[in-house]
């Protein structure tokens, strides 16, 4: 597994920097307004662009089969796949964390930080799936269109809980980001044994 | 002699081709050499052994076990090379080296490198920045790096220059040291398998056509240059002709032409392209 981690580390390390700049513009602009609804938003974006990218470059590589044909059960390697995609939200998470921990509304902030938590772990459990199903050069198209979906969606019911007008009032506090996260995990839950038994019938 | 792998009745079935009941052995201490044109067969059947397709029928054994079942120690007893593009053109030979080391169980980074530098291939230069001879000698080199008692070569030579490939041979020939060692290699140069195999499998369409020692291939086949109406007189040798601008000739058994009959030995790349093209008369 290590192994597998470290290869998908090095498809990215190139282009880190340039996710990172990203990142912290974003940051820097939750930062400002005191309201870590852009940053969140846009870590759900990364946090499905980088896996991404990752698997773009093993498919050039082939190291699927490279893989299998070296002894990594199918099994391990599709759950590689879904624990190099929850370390790439897993800084997201964590600088959210830290913005709301600096903002004035700490609540709020952090009720934001929860939804989009899971709306980044439905993105993921959404993708994984297809990328095994079709190849990422095949999904490519697919890919991003769930990913601007997903993205748009999640933007637009952020804003519509949580903006200055929002909808949702009557709801208890944390009702939505509450729902949001446990649908963004059992989405993973259902998803990662979906994706093993596509990922175990599939021919390399 | 045992077998290191087998296989039998081997089916894949795919939109617009199959591979039926493909059947053959790589024996213990031995070099098999699998031919066939572009789109015989010849990947889907070397995927079937690394478990890389699920075959639609028959089965693989390797290490007497069914290459399904095979543990990931097993596994790393086969060292595979899988045609082109199979390593990561991202990494660096050292970052190979990193990540190989958590991929094989028995990982040997000195011998790793000990191939690097045999080869003179940089450590810290890009696998996309080497040539197409570069990446085929790295691509052994993490093949014969993880204890492989067995390798399993898919077109290793292709695209390579006569000196690029010879020096894969070479470390073949010395791969080979050690008895208890096997090799599957398949390739379109079948110069190259004619040096190094002991055994020859030739598929086509789909289909094994033979599985048999190069020698007794040797022994078996020869050609006869010699008019059609010639030819026609010979039919029960004949196994398949060729006509041409000057005449015709035709793949014969020996053990079936006439005592006197003025034969030519035939190379294992005319009984390929007699039996692909060749005519019955």
């Amino acid at each position: 597994m290590k192994g597998l981690l470290y290869k998908s580390w090095l498809n990215v390390k190139p282009v880190a920097t340039y996710y990172i700049i990203f990142v912290a513009v974003f940051f820097l602009v939750s930062l400002l307004n005191g309201d870590p609804l852009y940053f969140a938003a846009i870590c759900v974006m990364i946090g499905v662009a980088v896996p991404l990218a990752s698997m773009t470059s093993d498919d050039k590589d082939g190291w699927e089969k490279f893989a299998v044909a070296a002894g990594i059960s199918r099994a391990r390697f599709a759950l590689g796949r879904y624990l190099f995609a929850l370390f790439c939200q897993l800084p997201g998470w964590l600088l959210s964390g830290l913005l709301v921990l600096l903002c004035e509304d700490k609540l709020a902030a952090l009720a934001t930080v929860l939804f989009y938590c899971g709306a980044g772990l439905f993105a993921a459990a959404l993708l994984l799936p297809l990328v095994f199903r079709l190849g990422v050069e095949k999904s490519r198209v697919l890919l991003v269109l769930v990913m601007v979906l997903v993205f748009a969606a999640a933007l637009t019911v952020g804003i519509l809980a949580f903006g200055e007008d929002a909808l949702f009032t009557g709801l208890p506090p944390f009702a939505l980001p509450a729902a949001m996260l446990a649908f963004g995990i059992l989405s993973v839950a259902v998803s990662l044994p979906v994706g093993m038994h596509i990922f175990k019938n599939k021919d390399l | 002699m045992s077998d290191i792998i087998r296989i039998q009745n081997l089916q894949k079935a795919y939109p617009g081709f199959a591979l039926e009941g493909v059947t053959f052995s790589v024996p213990r201490g031995a070099v098999v050499g699998f031919i066939g044109e572009n789109g015989a067969g010849k990947t889907t059947a070397i995927k079937c052994i690394l478990g890389l397709v699920r075959p639609s029928g028959g089965g693989v054994e390797v290490f007497g076990k069914d290459a399904a079942l095979l543990t990931a120690e097993e596994r790393g007893r086969i060292g595979a090379v899988l045609g082109e593009n199979c390593l990561p053109e991202n990494l660096t030979a050292g970052q190979l080296d990193r990540v190989m080391r958590h991929i094989f169980p028995h990982w040997e980074s000195e011998t790793f490198a000990s191939f690097l530098g045999r080869f003179s291939l940089p450590q810290g230069k890009k696998v996309a920045d080497f040539s197409r001879g570069m990446h085929q000698k790295l691509a052994l080199a993490v093949a014969l790096s993880h204890g492989a008692d067995v390798l399993v070569l898919d077109e290793p030579t292709a695209g390579l220059d006569p000196v690029a490939r010879d020096e894969i041979l070479e470390l073949l020939y010395d791969f080979m040291q050690e008895e208890r060692r096997s090799v599957l290699i398949s390739s379109h140069i079948v110069t190259d398998l004619e040096k190094l195999c002991d055994y020859i499998a030739f598929i086509h369409n789909g289909k094994l056509l033979f599985f048999e020692e190069k020698d007794a291939l040797y022994e078996r086949y020869a050609v006869v240059h010699a008019p059609v109406e010639a030819l026609q007189g010979l039919k029960d040798a004949v196994v398949a002709a060729r006509r041409g601008e000057f005449g015709a000739s035709a793949l014969v058994r020996r053990d079936k032409l006439p005592a006197g009959t003025s034969a030519e030995r035939a190379g294992i790349e005319e009984i390929m392209l007699y039996f692909i093209k060749g005519e019955r008369i």
